[in-house]
């Protein structure tokens, strides 16, 4: 099964400014270094609490914002990806055993072209504002997400406007009431405005805005949370509906776990700008690995009166990102703390083959080849 | 036989606006135990937070008109006091816990002096005592150095501890009643699983009443004792726990246990309650859940179902249960 994105060691970090020339005196690293593929036609889940980088990692996936790092691959052949990740690799190598630099200097060149050619974020601007109709993005909340000076035909339709993705205007309002359609809100009133909506239709304006340009790939970011529970599984269920009828590939970033594990073939775990952890959804409920996962999933209430779950309660709270503590992230709120954990990152080990985590309690595993 | 120490009897809070008359509260009966954490439940739109600010006397009028109704403190009417009455009562006997832990606290005064306030209008301690419960609160709610805490700002701490020191503040004089209105809903997990413990710890530990308001059924299943199930301003059903998870009997209810996602259950059918809350104003006559019913009958649409009684302590506002059906 071939991906329809794979990034590579992303890193987002925003400088903090302070005095009179504004000096830079800190980053908050909010996306740290994440690798994470998404398959075609799938759902991935990136779940974790507020502060830990999920949205700014989805905001950056969609090209929102400019990385610090990393590379992003958008339907790109095996070949390409590989043939570059196995340049980045020589390049490391070569710097490491000291060589001559004009080799490397020549080498980081290439990489430049290659980069050029496929990695998203290199590419020159106005292919990128090109590429972007493949990515959209629904946004959290639905009332902030539209202007409530237009009219939601024009909301909708904007995009198409921006791509001259039509030839008459008959043929824009038809296409605009045809999105309408299929995201579930009453064609006449292309008219109307934001306010005159509910939550869950103003989410389904948001969802018919992201499909207007033919999207390969939306990040939804928390399509939910700001809806009611009634409205919350009528928002699943035609996203779920419009993945098989446009065939379209979901990054779904939430807080929310049972809603995650419900919608996501695989997910993943971020805490604080990282992926702890990361699973098909059966495997990361049974047998989560990280001491992270664990605390979070012990912390899910059920609604049930009749069970109740061995509550994990993690001590204190979510360090800054600005400085993380040493070592591993978690160290200071982890039960399972080692030495080893205060003095070194640990690397991202694979126990189980498509299961990986980042701690050093599976420090004999094979490391996931990332 | 333990006490009762609310009492609310068929309670209309309705809203005069220029587009109609807002039923927000409408015809709403329950009541708490001492030592009881009842949970109440509902949509967005439902009426549990005009409830909960009705029973604190805290409806803005106008708009606002408690219009019919009883509500009992330890057999007293509230809706009967004089503003300076409902002052005594209000932040010592009965407190309150907002859901927005970011807005309620002042951002230019100290944790420990917002705390102690409390007691400057319900006690006579000296300053330097009150400063010390303060302290000694703050301890309480298990924030760690309490000293160092009292003399910090809001804006130096964390959502969880923040909503931790209006807790802090709401228990300081021991109240008969906390209401809880979404206590945990601005909150993460990890942080939800923290807060709603101490509430129950605190609950057990001081044998208050609490009422816990929220949308999220999860929580009132780990927490509530009982349960009032509220639609378009009205109950539909109360039960205990149990009972209500077990054996939900109106279509909202069952609707909205189906309609929730369970962590380790992925592949569970979602059912879907088609539409949205109708829209308060002017009202239709007949049962509120009626366009959204999936066992709507004729009659549901021009009469109200009453408030049928279906076992002890389980009622139920729907055609399906009433006298002619049984």
């Amino acid at each position: 099964m071939s991906n329809l994105v794979e990034i590579y060691d992303l890193k987002k970090h925003f400088p903090i400014k302070a005095g009179l020339f504004k000096k830079t005196v800190g980053h908050i690293k909010a996306v740290d270094g994440i690798t994470l593929k998404i398959p075609k036609g799938e759902t991935v889940g990136l779940v974790g609490e507020s502060g830990c980088g999920k949205t700014t990692a989805g905001r950056t996936i969609t090209a929102l914002y400019k990385p610090t790092a990393g590379e992003m691959f958008f339907d790109t052949s095996r070949e390409d990806i590989d043939e570059l990740l196995a340049l980045k690799k020589k390049i490391k190598g070569l710097r490491e055993s000291g060589t001559d630099s004009a080799q490397i200097h020549d080498l980081e060149h290439e990489l430049v072209l290659l980069r050029k050619r496929m990695d998203m974020y290199s590419l020159p601007k106005r292919e990128l504002n090109k590429r972007r109709r493949d990515f959209q993005m629904v946004f959290q909340d639905p009332y902030g997400s539209l202007n409530p000076r237009i009219p939601v035909g024009d909301i909708i339709g904007e995009g198409l406007d921006i791509h001259r993705m039509y030839s008459s205007k008959k043929e824009r309002k038809e296409k605009i009431q045809d999105l309408m359609a299929k995201t579930g809100i009453d064609p006449a009133y292309i008219n109307r405005y934001p306010h005159e909506f509910s939550g869950g239709q103003r989410q389904r304006i948001g969802i018919a805005r992201a499909l207007s340009l033919n999207p390969k790939l939306l990040v939804l970011d928390e399509p939910v949370s700001a809806l009611d529970v009634s409205i919350q599984v009528q928002i699943l269920d035609l996203l779920e509906k419009l993945q098989s009828d446009f065939d379209l590939t979901y990054l779904f970033i939430a807080h929310d776990l049972s809603v995650v594990e419900y919608f996501s073939q695989e997910v993943a775990v971020m805490y604080l700008g990282k992926i702890v952890e990361k699973a098909s959804r059966e495997k990361l409920y049974k047998d989560k690995l990280h001491p992270y996962t664990k605390a979070l999933i012990s912390a899910v209430p059920i609604p049930d009166p009749n069970k109740k779950r061995q509550r994990i309660i993690l001590e204190g709270d979510v360090p800054s990102p600005v400085s993380p503590p040493k070592g591993c992230y978690f160290h200071p709120r982890c039960s399972e703390c080692m030495e080893i954990c205060k003095q070194e990152e640990p690397p991202v080990f694979e126990p189980k083959e498509g299961h990986t985590v980042q701690c050093w309690l599976y420090k004999g595993s094979k490391l996931a080849d990332e | 036989m333990s006490n009762t120490i609310l009492e609310i009897h068929n309670l209309k809070t309705y809203f005069h606006t220029e587009e109609g008359i807002v039923r927000a509260v409408d015809d709403v009966s329950f009541h708490i135990q001492e030592g009881e954490i009842l949970g109440l439940v509902g949509e967005s739109g439902c009426g549990k937070s005009v409830t909960s600010l009705s029973i604190m006397g805290l409806v803005p009028v106008p708009p606002g008109k408690i219009e019919d109704g009883e509500i009992l403190f330890k057999g007293k009417d509230l809706l009967k006091m004089s503003d300076k009455e409902l002052q005594k009562i209000r932040g010592d006997e009965i407190t309150m816990i907002f859901q927005e832990p970011m807005t309620a606290l002042n951002p230019v005064s100290k944790i420990g002096d917002q705390i102690a306030e409390v007691l400057e209008f319900h006690s006579d301690l000296s300053k330097k005592e009150r400063w010390e419960k303060a302290v000694e609160m703050i301890r309480l709610v298990g924030i760690p150095e309490p000293e160092k805490r009292a003399d910090s700002y809001p804006h130096e701490m964390s959502g969880g501890m923040r909503q931790r020191i209006l807790i802090a503040m709401a228990l300081i004089k021991d109240p008969s009643l906390l209401i809880a209105d979404e206590p945990t809903t601005a909150l993460d997990v990890t942080i939800q699983a923290q807060i709603l413990d101490l509430i129950k710890k605190l609950n057990e530990q001081f044998h208050s009443a609490v009422l816990l308001i929220t949308h999220d059924l999860a929580v009132i299943a780990e927490n509530a004792d009982r349960v009032v199930v509220m639609y378009a301003g009205k109950m539909v059903e109360s039960a205990d726990v149990k009972t209500l998870f077990g054996n939900p009997k109106h279509p909202y209810t069952r609707g909205l246990l189906k309609s929730i996602p369970v962590l380790g259950e992925p592949d569970k059918k979602l059912h879907i309650i088609e539409g949205n809350v109708p829209n308060l104003i002017d009202l239709p006559p007949g049962c509120p859940f009626y366009n959204r019913c999936p066992e709507a009958m004729d009659r549901c649409i021009n009469e109200l179902p009453v408030i049928t009684t279906l076992e002890e302590g389980h009622t139920v506002r729907c055609h399906l249960y009433g006298e002619e059906n049984k």
